[in-house]
């Protein structure tokens, strides 16, 4: 899934000459790329199928629109994010809720140590899906900004310059959202870990 | 026992960008082997981006494309360039014209103005001097005596309302069919 996500500068010159030469095509080639990618970020904005597809089409549509502006000074990538990024926080205010920086909580609701842990035994495969389940499920509690910026981070692959340039946020804000979000999701990920040798102990 | 050299390193990688935890050095996976915290810092860390990345969502739905290929490139009449997006075009100006004669002429009437009224009114706009509005009532004082009746009014009031959509619709089909030429 990740193979060929990084998009960088020659790409971004190839999809411009391409979009020169035939648009339409261009555009969807660049929306099958992308659009579950899109899709993802959307969900992680609203986590309403119909809402995230609403918000995908929203995006591809401003792309579209503002294509003939696109000068290839950043990735393809970072430019549709940017867009991406915009319409997400569009909804979230219009839904009352903020993508401004909100401190996380320090006491995030995080299950304590074998919170809904069985000990008995379990299909490796089944468990480790319960286990990102798990951690999803701290993801979802997380402020719409971190789990955004996460997405970029882990889906996308994104650096801190890229990041900033998407939010539009000082790298220093960027670099502390994600370390704040990712701290609250290791924090249980962590406990996730060791529960098999705690298991495996009892 | 673990070195901490090598703890460094994991630590190193944990911070780092998450492609490099695909393709962790050889001497580092040793390391994991013998080092349980980070073993487990690395196993939290592998579930943490699993979790981002591979969240179960319904799937696209099928015309998702559709949909949005029909918005972009045939949608709706305002995408469509100003050529035909004129405010007025000459069926709309003309059914407004006799829309407007037929309210100089008959609104009095039918609002039961007496004729004094109607006649200092129509004087007023001969004394302005204005030689389209003394067409206007020129033009109105033949409609008033060729017409009989009020249902009179209602019928051309009617064929100037049906000239109006039928203007309305030819230009909605123009924009159409240059939408689908794009």
């Amino acid at each position: 899934m990740l193979d060929g996500v990084k998009t960088d500068q020659s790409k971004a010159d190839r999809f411009l000459e391409a979009y020169r030469e035939a648009p339409e095509d261009a555009f969807q080639q660049l929306m099958n790329e992308f659009k579950e990618r899109v899709y993802l970020f959307c969900h992680r904005a609203c986590y309403s199928p119909e809402d995230a597809q609403d918000l995908a089409q929203e995006v591809f549509i401003r792309a579209w629109k503002g294509l003939p502006r696109f000068r290839g000074h950043s990735s393809i990538s970072t430019w549709l994010y940017r867009i991406a990024w915009n319409v997400c926080a569009g909804y979230l205010e219009r839904k009352k809720r903020s993508v401004e920086l909100v401190p996380i909580k320090e006491d995030c609701d995080e299950p304590a140590a074998g919170d809904g842990i069985s000990l008995t035994f379990k299909d490796p495969q089944a468990e480790r899906l319960e286990n990102a389940e798990f951690v999803r499920g701290v993801l979802r509690s997380l402020p719409a900004a971190q789990q955004l910026v996460l997405t970029l981070y882990y889906v996308e692959e994104q650096s801190y310059e890229e990041m900033a340039s998407v939010t539009g946020w000082p790298m220093g804000t960027v670099k502390a959202t994600l370390h704040r979000g990712r701290n609250s999701l290791r924090a249980l990920a962590l406990k996730v870990a060791q529960r098999p040798k705690r298991g495996s102990h009892e | 026992m673990s070195d901490r050299t090598d703890c460094t390193k994991v630590q190193a990688l944990l911070e780092g960008p998450p492609a490099q935890m695909r393709a962790i050095p050889e001497s580092v996976l040793q390391h994991l082997k013998e080092c349980e915290s980070c073993n487990d810092a690395v196993l939290a860390e592998l579930l943490i981006a699993e979790a981002v990345r591979d969240e179960p969502l319904v799937p696209l739905e099928p015309l998702f494309e559709q949909k949005l290929n029909a918005r972009l490139f045939s949608g709706p009449v305002s995408y469509v360039p100003s050529r035909t997006d004129r405010f007025l075009r000459w069926q709309d100006r003309f059914a407004l014209f006799v829309l407007a004669v037929l309210g100089l002429t008959y609104g009095p009437r039918l609002l039961e103005i007496n004729q004094p009224v109607f006649d200092a009114y129509s004087q007023t706009f001969v004394q302005l001097g204005r030689g389209w509005l003394s067409f206007a009532d020129s033009l109105s004082v033949a409609l008033f005596q060729s017409a009989t009746r009020p249902v009179a009014v209602l019928v051309s009031v009617f064929i100037s309302v049906v000239l109006l959509l039928v203007s309305k619709n030819l230009k909605r089909r123009d924009a159409l069919s240059l939408a689908e030429r794009g």
